[in-house]
């Protein structure tokens, strides 16, 4: 290497570090959005992954909705290919404890001695059964510290009667379900996984099978899940031996129960999770990729005045080979610099920001992950921005720095028959002349899947971004077409705007995208805000709304339960249902895997369809719909007619959704087992359910001649005024009915909402940082493309254009800008926000789209562009405009 | 007539003094005159077309054109002025990349509220000998056209001055000879006062009068009549 290389260097990072800190805060700030990202999503997996065995508890798990045949129970036991076993029961009720007001929804998951096969769960002091068998429990710790609960070192009888139990739940040393106390034996650490794996329905507490059988608890009445975990000899080969279940399983009729894997149930837990991960990573990457494409103007605009400086040099002597590394260099020091500081800080955003506010999720802490200690990540995060780095850079330097030594790549590739990877080369050059900004574009998205190999992930950014692309593609030219066409008439002010705008129509498309991006974030994040989050609040707010539910009430204790509501609530504020619970045993005539055999559709349509089927479903009979008009409505046939006289309708009215999923239409013939009778109907309507109205819903609606001899269960739902009432009712109702359950719709509600503003909170950080970004480019497009701009209006001042026209024309390309940048994010978000709501969510509700937001946004944006554009025009009215015409290039 | 009474520019140096560019410039310039303004690089040839144009202002002395008093004028009027009265045709062209040949001159009589603007810059083309490249970029046209197409807008709006900043200092001889004789005829054609600033003093001797600037000062003014043959 030359001796004057490593001084000129040296002298070029001096010379051009401010010129190029503009670019490099612009990456830095995309690439803290990244890493933060997916410092979240590694640790999410990670977790996941680390607590896969615990998720299910064994190799496999076999369960139903009742209990399980105990003859199944002894053969698995007696056979060698099972080398242990585990049952456990999981049953949803209520439990009391001293100065709590209401009961607490809790789940009580009921096991044996052999629990737990996986030793994942920490107990504080150690397991010992005795002490569950004697009547003791255990708590989760967020339960216990809640609630102030500590450990009772003493037995009890538990008898509601007995001083000393009573005197235990006084100082919260027991709990109370039913009218039982069970003193508290030990502490278990929370399951994290568990806020995943499901919307959870209360803490756990765990006491021994045998005792929750002794009390009642469970019962072949109940509504539970019966579970038994098996785990296989260490030399089995796991999917023969599942194989084997499957035909065990097979041989019970007419209900089989549902097997599970540790696979399955890896991919439930992370799924819901997952997708609003994908979801975030996909805003993060979009997020640097747009501020990097942003700096990438400011590198482009760096390299392309070195061309002067490299002409000079190079004539006097220096090798261009050297110049071009001496310039390229600067720049990837400055980038590398740039994205090094980036991921700094996205840790510390991750750590400070993000973690907190998903605290339930990131228990661990924030601090124990950093990008050093991550050894694959970091490779992962060196080579996407390494490459992408190199993308952004060095199309700049081979066609800047290079060009003297080359003819045009489009002529070489037309004349070329040079190898294929170098004419793959000269066409990726070609067309960075030609469309520089798809070509980094296509470059950055081919990246993320170095990234991230989830096929929706990239699906996600490539539409959202290529939708964005040519959206503000198009509206470039639109806005171009306002330029100086001698066939159209609008203020010269404006037509002098768009002809601004038209010359520099790949920093224009950028800075649309990057307004479109940041202001879509927040608008999609307001929308969301208001039409999820206030949904859920307003659907068990107000005097209408049913915010108490009941379920799983037995036949005969209906009354009561009805009694005990009424007694809170308004009038008619109580609704009730019956509900029989079947399984959908065949599809015109067809079993249920005969039915999926011929299915159709893709796998994801085949999963759900196979997931409905296995399931127990809830049936409920109904006389008409009349009454039921605000909540469901029917889209397709006829629902029965009341007064049609006949004796027994045999007929079911399906809902929509679930109709869809599983391949069922009008006319299709349904046999549902129920307790080993079949009953079978045609399908005669297909209703839409407005899930939402927090209403007691149903898939499938049967005429009341139908289900009249079947067995069934009481659901009821009713409107409690306020706080106290609801404490009392809950309470009335665990003290007399503890094996149902009952459900305060305010504090599920709470919870959704809480859930949804913590992810909400994120995304509208990450809009934030995109937004400022976007500002940041607006400068910095401002200010890379000065040159051009002052000498365009200097022209212009010496064709008599005054002060005023400048002013008015530079403020307008910054309005048009920024004004088109605000609308395009505006309705990107609402397209956003509908497929979110419909896919994440699964929300059916009509979009309530709010303008104001929307337009406060554009305003606030409009505004800060205006100060862009103000600084921009002093700067150019300062220069005397003959002089700045006479300066080279 | 363009009275030019004591004019001084100065400016602030990088050390902290006063640059002299153009010192104490007296001149009393007949209307329809064309003059060929010669002198060394730094010698205050472009300063002087500057403030004539009131682009820049003198930091002495004053600058009239047909009595409209340039050098003291508001920001507006001077607009006004640049936009009906005056023509630039700079070295460099100066036509923007992004437009056709049409639109780079039709910007100048839109400029000028010309009230038939398509027109009048579809004739000014037709004078310069473009009219079949209406719709040509820039990057579509030789030095020479572009330099047409740069004249073209200099005319359009029928100008009484036009400033001309070495125009030919970009083309070869032919072109440059070419360019020289249009400029010359276009602004007899339009009675304008000529302003040609050159390093050529073969070209600035065809023109029938000149100014010769030294280190800011004027050091010859010749004023006669007519173009030489």
């Amino acid at each position: 290497m030359s001796h004057w290389f490593w001084p000129a260097l040296q002298r070029e990072i001096r010379a051009s570090w401010k010129k190029l800190s503009l670019s490099a805060f612009s990456l830095c700030i995309g690439m803290s959005a990244l890493t933060a990202l997916m410092l979240a999503d590694a640790r999410l997996e990670q977790q996941t992954r680390r607590q896969a065995d615990n998720i299910l508890g064994g190799d496999v798990e076999i369960s139903d909705v009742r209990l399980l045949p105990e003859k199944l129970i002894e053969s698995l036991t007696s056979s060698p290919k099972i080398a242990r076993r585990s049952r456990v029961t999981s049953f949803v009720s209520m439990a009391n404890v001293a100065q709590a007001g209401r009961p607490k929804l809790i789940e009580v998951l009921a096991v044996d001695d052999a629990f737990p096969l996986v030793p994942g769960i920490k107990f504080k002091p150690n397991l010992s059964f005795e002490s569950l068998r004697s009547g003791g429990i255990l708590v989760e710790n967020s339960f216990a510290v809640t609630h102030g609960l500590q450990l009772a070192n003493q037995r009890i009888s538990g008898e509601v009667n007995d001083k000393t139990s009573q005197k235990l739940f006084t100082e919260r040393k027991a709990v109370r379900i039913g009218k039982r106390f069970f003193p508290i034996v030990g502490f278990v650490e929370n399951d994290q996984m568990r806020d995943f794996a499901s919307f959870s329905l209360g803490s756990r507490l765990y006491m021994a099978r045998e005792v929750a059988q002794r009390q009642k608890l469970i019962s072949s009445q109940s509504r539970l899940r019966d579970r038994l975990l098996l785990q296989f000899p260490a030399q089995a080969s796991p999917e023969a031996t599942q194989e084997w279940l499957r035909e065990e399983l097979k041989k019970i009729e007419p209900i089989r129960p549902a097997l599970r894997s540790k696979a399955d149930a890896l991919n439930s837990a992370f799924k819901p999770a997952r997708s609003l991960m994908l979801f975030f990573n996909a805003i993060g990457f979009a997020a640097l990729l747009l501020l990097g494409l942003g700096s990438a103007q400011g590198l482009h605009s760096y390299l392309q005045r070195k061309q002067y400086d490299a002409k000079i040099l190079s004539n006097l002597g220096a090798n261009r080979s050297l110049l071009t590394i001496l310039y390229v260099g600067n720049a990837i020091i400055v980038s590398a610099a740039a994205l090094a500081a980036g991921a700094w800080l996205g840790q510390i955003l991750f750590q400070q920001e993000i973690a907190p506010r998903l605290g339930r999720w990131f228990a661990g802490g924030g601090a124990e992950l950093s990008l050093l200690n991550q050894a694959g990540l970091t490779a992962k995060f060196a080579l996407a921005a390494f490459l992408l780095t190199l993308s952004l850079i060095l199309p700049g330097a081979l066609l800047y720095l290079r060009r003297g030594q080359r003819q045009s790549s489009i002529t070489a590739l037309a004349t070329s028959s040079d190898p294929l990877p170098k004419r793959l080369l000269l066409s990726f050059i070609a067309g960075l002349e030609n469309f520089p900004d798809l070509v980094w574009l296509i470059t950055a998205l081919l990246l993320s899947f170095l990234i991230s190999s989830e096929t929706a992930f990239n699906l996600l950014l490539v539409v959202m971004l290529t939708g964005l692309y040519f959206a503000v593609r198009f509206l470039v030219r639109i806005v171009s077409r306002l330029g100086l066409s001698p066939n159209i008439r609008l203020p010269l002010s404006i037509r002098l705007a768009g002809s601004e705008i038209a010359a520099r129509p790949a920093q224009s498309t950028l800075t649309l995208m990057l307004f479109g991006m940041s202001v879509c974030m927040m608008a999609f994040m307001w929308d969301l805000r208001t039409n999820i989050v206030e949904q859920i609040s307003a659907a068990t707010s107000g005097n209408q709304r049913p915010n108490v539910f009941v379920i799983d009430a037995p036949p005969e204790a209906m009354a009561s339960v009805q009694e005990i509501l009424s007694k809170g609530s308004a009038p008619g504020g109580v609704l009730s249902e019956k509900l029989t619970r079947a399984r959908l045993a065949r599809i015109n005539n067809k079993t249920t895997e005969e039915w999926l055999v011929q299915f159709t559709g893709s796998a994801d349509a085949r999963r759900t369809a196979e997931r409905l089927l296995s399931r127990e479903q809830n049936l409920t009979s109904r006389e008409k719909l009349d009454d039921r008009q605000q909540t469901e409505s029917v889209v397709a046939g006829q629902f029965w007619r009341p007064d049609s006289g006949k004796a027994a309708i045999n007929e079911v009215s399906v809902e929509a959704g679930i109709a869809k999923n599983l391949n069922i239409n009008l006319g299709d013939n349904l046999t549902f087992d129920i307790q080993g009778i079949p009953i079978k109907v045609k399908v005669t309507s297909l209703r839409r359910v407005r899930w939402q109205s927090f209403r007691p819903n149903f898939f499938f609606v049967l005429h009341p001649s139908v289900l009249s001899d079947a067995p069934f269960r009481g659901i009821f739902a009713a409107t409690l005024p306020d706080n106290k009432t609801r404490s009392e009712v809950l309470n009335n109702l665990s003290q007399n009915h503890p094996g149902i359950t009952a459900l305060d719709a305010t504090e599920l509600a709470d919870l959704a909402a809480q859930l949804l503003t913590a992810a909400l909170e994120i995304v509208g950080f990450l809009s934030f940082l995109m937004f400022a970004g976007a500002l940041l480019n607006t400068f910095l497009s401002a200010w890379t493309s000065f040159t051009m701009r002052a000498q365009n209006f200097s022209l212009y001042r010496c064709l008599g254009a005054n002060n005023s026209l400048v002013l008015r024309a530079v403020f307008g390309e910054f309005t048009l800008l920024s004004l088109f940048g605000c609308l395009t994010g505006v309705v990107t978000s609402w397209l956003l926000s509908t497929m979110v709501q419909k896919t994440l969510l699964s929300v059916d509700d009509q979009l309530q789209l709010r303008v104001l937001p929307g337009l406060a946004i554009t305003g606030v944006v409009v505004a800060i562009c205006c100060i862009a554009a103000l600084v921009s025009a002093i700067l150019i009215l300062r220069q005397a405009p003959f002089r700045v015409l006479r300066r080279p290039g | 007539m363009i009275e030019i009474e004591n004019v001084t520019k100065e400016y602030p140096s990088p050390e902290g003094l006063r640059l002299r560019i153009l010192d104490s410039i007296s001149a009393n310039i007949p209307s329809g005159s064309q003059l060929g303004v010669v002198g060394r690089s730094g010698s205050g040839k472009t300063t002087l077309l500057s403030m004539i144009a009131g682009l820049e202002r003198p930091s002495t002395g004053a600058i009239r054109f047909n009595g409209f008093p340039i050098s003291t004028a508001g920001e507006a009027e001077l607009s006004r002025f640049r936009a009906r009265e005056v023509g630039f045709v700079y070295q460099t062209f100066q036509l923007l990349k992004h437009l056709s040949a049409l639109e780079n001159v039709l910007i100048a009589a839109e400029i000028a509220s010309h009230p038939k603007a398509k027109s009048a810059a579809q004739e000014a083309l037709d004078w310069v000998g473009l009219s079949t490249r209406l719709k040509h970029r820039p990057d579509q046209l030789s030095g020479g056209e572009q330099q047409r197409v740069a004249i073209a807008r200099a005319i359009v709006n029928k100008p009484k001055l036009l400033l001309c900043d070495e125009p030919t200092g970009n083309l070869d001889p032919q072109s440059a000879d070419q360019v020289f004789r249009l400029i010359s005829s276009l602004s007899m054609e339009l009675g304008a006062t000529l302003f040609f600033v050159t390093h050529d003093y073969a070209l600035a001797h065809q023109l029938s009068g000149r100014i010769e600037l030294e280190r800011g000062q004027l050091s010859r003014l010749q004023l006669s009549e007519g173009v030489r043959p």
